[in-house]
């Protein structure tokens, strides 16, 4: 009798520290979170602005609003500094065994987009246990959890960033994969974007980088939702819109907003090898003194009739 | 008068030959950088080369 | 050859034959603004429009800089020199306020009062008198044809290029900040303080055209609209380029990239060509600087007058030529080191309210003086 409960209890815990060491998850539910949040190692990172965080935010979550993770108004897909993010990550508490939950509005699909985008800075810098509020506080909110107005007392950490570059293409990576057949570069906008029929202020012309596709953002979203599908379903996805395995997959956008959602859901989510993501992206790209390959650009006579429109009016 | 046609002529195609040889050897145009028509209200200032310059 | 048939008239048909042999000349310019157009941007082949409109008013109009400043000198005559004032008062009314309602976009043209302005300026003066042509002069008279002065563009391209190379030397003799009337005192009072000096100017070139006992007309009604159409084209390159109209830089430019095509000169080992602006302009085409695609329009545009009235010259001997081409090469290094020639300094000097123009004009006329004797002395 002894020995098959000790039999059974040893597999039980097995199986359950096997799960936690498994890894954490990308994405937490509302529910999830509300579970977790007591936990000592538990850091929940609030990056909507601060006067919305001043309002009301999640009992014991820190503010670092999105701005602060990104680059200056010509080029927002920059990275910051190194020693600035490092910073940053020290003052809001978080080290290696800190489990940080990265927590947005969660009001629109491109919302998420942000918090994408703040889990990859993360996870660049060498930080692991990471997860996503899927919905943001608009899920909370719907949830009727509670929320406080408390500024937690955070101890900076001792964080020391291990820089983790196999997440990260620069341009001059991008432009090696351009004839990569082995390789895919993925445009991350919406359909209008990727065809050259709009452009974003931040780039000089619309169109994309040269042999790219265009994996919308928004296809990785529920149905009438701002919550992102599940590991299984992200899977499925993938699996219908790139059936071949390739060695390197490059997410861009305009300003590596939107391509951090791709990221994530190809990386995270679908659990794709070899997935990175462009930072600067097309604002970079379509900036620099050397025109770089790209597609869908409109004709010369085109730009020049909307030069010529853009005087007149 | 004969000469002064053939000077002229020399001149011209000197200096076509001279356009023709700058554009063949210079970095291409960045048809994307293209400043606006109009340097007035346009928010980017002028980046020329002018004979004031020192 | 004016056709009489029934005792009628056709002078149609002449001014028709005359339209055909520009016809080609005319079809190639238009090609040249649609190619600037399409292959280099808007703004150029603008610009090269500007170009041709000063070319054709430079050389439709005969309207000499040198020639005036000779005339007023040698003949009292002022008509040449009040022609160029009023396009000076025009000018500045029109660049002073765009200067001062587009502050960030627009830039004046201003240079620093220096030891290297009060020589280049002397020396150009007088070189521009034996050349018989100063910047736009040089360009005009090129473009119509006038043998000496085409080759004395070549001249003048190497003469503004080592210029440019020497220039922080000359700069190190003793140099002040430049001084911009508009940012000091505001384009209302920088206006009024240059009409103050434009009436001065008119005064004593009128006084000393009564000097010789009879009354003259000083008002040449051709002049005066040349040179308010002028004024015109040079706040519309301000407006469109966002710096002035210039001449010299554009040669300086063509000279440093065959020098370093061939070889005998480093760019980034020279003050000049170094400072990141200068050193794009020479990796980048010659199409995309102001000053070369107004330059090449003005000679076009004189090309294109030159079809319908091509100017006599008279033939040099070979001393005249080796002087001549010797004043050409002075003309170029002496304008580099004046910031300017009489467009880049005097013109958009003094119509953008730059100090220096002023101090240009006033050690340019007195190299005229001497000058204008050495033109005589070598029998020009």
């Amino acid at each position: 009798m002894k020995r098959r409960f000790l039999f059974v209890f040893s597999a039980l815990l097995t199986t359950v520290s096997s799960a936690a060491l498994a890894g954490t998850p990308p994405i937490l539910s509302a529910q999830e979170l509300d579970a977790l949040r007591g936990d000592g190692d538990i850091r929940i990172v609030d990056i909507r602005p601060t006067a919305a965080y001043a309002e009301n935010h999640i009992p014991g979550a820190v503010s670092a609003p999105y701005a602060s993770w990104r680059g200056p108004a010509n080029n927002p897909g920059k990275l910051p500094e190194l020693t600035t993010l490092a910073q940053l990550v020290q003052q809001l508490g978080i080290d290696y065994d800190t489990h940080a939950v990265v927590v947005s509005t969660g009001d629109t699909t491109t919302d998420f987009g942000a918090a994408a985008r703040v889990y990859w800075t993360l996870k660049h810098l060498g930080l692991e246990k990471l997860s996503v509020l899927n919905g943001g506080m608009t899920s909370w909110n719907a949830a009727g959890l509670p929320q406080d107005k408390e500024q937690p007392q955070v101890a900076a950490s001792a964080f020391e960033p291990r820089v983790n570059t196999a997440i990260l293409a620069t341009q001059s990576d991008v432009l090696a994969q351009i004839d990569n057949p082995k390789a895919r570069l993925v445009d991350a906008r919406p359909k209008a974007f990727f065809l050259g029929e709009t452009k974003a202020p931040t780039a000089s012309t619309p169109g994309t980088i040269r042999n790219a596709v265009n994996i919308e953002h928004s296809i990785w979203f529920k149905p009438n939702s701002t919550e992102v599908v599940s590991a299984e379903q992200a899977k499925a996805i993938a699996a219908e819109r790139f059936p071949e395995l390739v060695d390197d997959t490059i997410a861009f956008c305009n300003t590596g907003h939107w391509a951090a959602t791709d990221w994530f859901a190809l990386s995270e989510l679908a659990g794709i090898p070899n997935v990175r993501m462009y930072p600067e992206s097309l604002a970079e790209w379509t900036q620099t003194s050397s025109a770089l390959p790209m597609d869908n650009t409109p004709s010369r006579g085109a730009q020049l009739l909307d030069r010529l429109k853009g005087v007149l009016n | 008068m004969q000469t002064r046609s053939v000077f002229l002529a020399l001149f011209w195609v000197a200096l076509i030959i001279f356009l023709g040889w700058d554009w063949t050897q210079s970095r291409p145009v960045n048809l994307r950088l293209e400043p606006p028509l109009i340097a007035a209200g346009s928010g980017q200032a002028p980046s020329g080369g002018h004979c004031s310059a020192f | 050859m004016r056709w009489r048939h029934a005792g009628v008239a056709f002078p149609l048909s002449n001014d028709f034959q005359q339209a055909m042999s520009r016809l080609p000349l005319s079809l190639t310019i238009a090609v040249c603004v649609a190619a600037l157009a399409w292959f280099v941007s808007l703004r150029q082949s603008a610009l090269f429009l500007v170009g041709l409109g000063m070319g054709g008013i430079l050389a439709g109009a005969r309207f000499g800089f040198t020639t005036g400043w000779r005339q007023l000198i040698e003949q009292r005559d002022p008509a040449g020199v009040m022609a160029q004032i009023s396009l000076l008062f025009v000018a500045a009314a029109i660049s002073m306020p765009l200067l001062a309602m587009f502050p960030g976009d627009l830039m004046a043209a201003l240079g620093p009062p220096s030891v290297s302005l009060l020589i280049g300026a002397f020396v150009f003066g007088a070189a521009m008198q034996i050349a018989d042509g100063c910047g736009s002069g040089t360009l005009y008279k090129a473009g119509l044809g006038i043998p000496l002065n085409m080759a004395i563009l070549p001249m003048f391209i190497l003469g503004s290029f080592l210029g440019s190379a020497h220039l922080d030397r000359w700069l190190s003799l003793g140099a002040t900040q430049p001084v911009g009337l508009v940012n000091e005192v505001g384009p209302l009072s920088a206006f009024a303080l240059t009409c103050l000096g434009l009436v001065i100017v008119g005064a004593l070139a009128l006084a000393w055209s009564r000097r010789g006992g009879e009354r003259r007309r000083w008002l040449d009604r051709r002049l005066i609209i040349a040179g308010a159409g002028l004024a015109l084209l040079a706040a519309l390159n301000l407006l469109i380029a966002g710096q002035p109209w210039g001449v010299v830089y554009g040669f300086g430019l063509w000279g440093a990239k065959i020098a370093t095509a061939a070889g005998v000169f480093d760019p980034t080992t020279n003050a000049f060509w170094s400072q990141p602006g200068n050193f794009n302009a020479l990796t980048q085409s010659a199409f995309l600087d102001v000053t070369t695609i107004t330059n090449l329009g003005i000679l076009a545009g004189a090309l294109w007058i030159s079809a319908r009235k091509a100017p006599g010259a008279k033939p040099l001997t070979g001393k005249q030529w080796v002087i001549g081409l010797l004043a050409g090469f002075l003309l170029g290094y002496s304008s580099r080191l004046a910031f300017g020639c009489n467009v880049g300094a005097m013109v958009s000097g003094i119509s953008t309210g730059s100090l220096h123009g002023w101090i240009w004009v006033a050690m340019a006329f007195c190299g005229s003086l001497i000058g204008v004797r050495l033109r005589r002395r070598f029998s020009f």
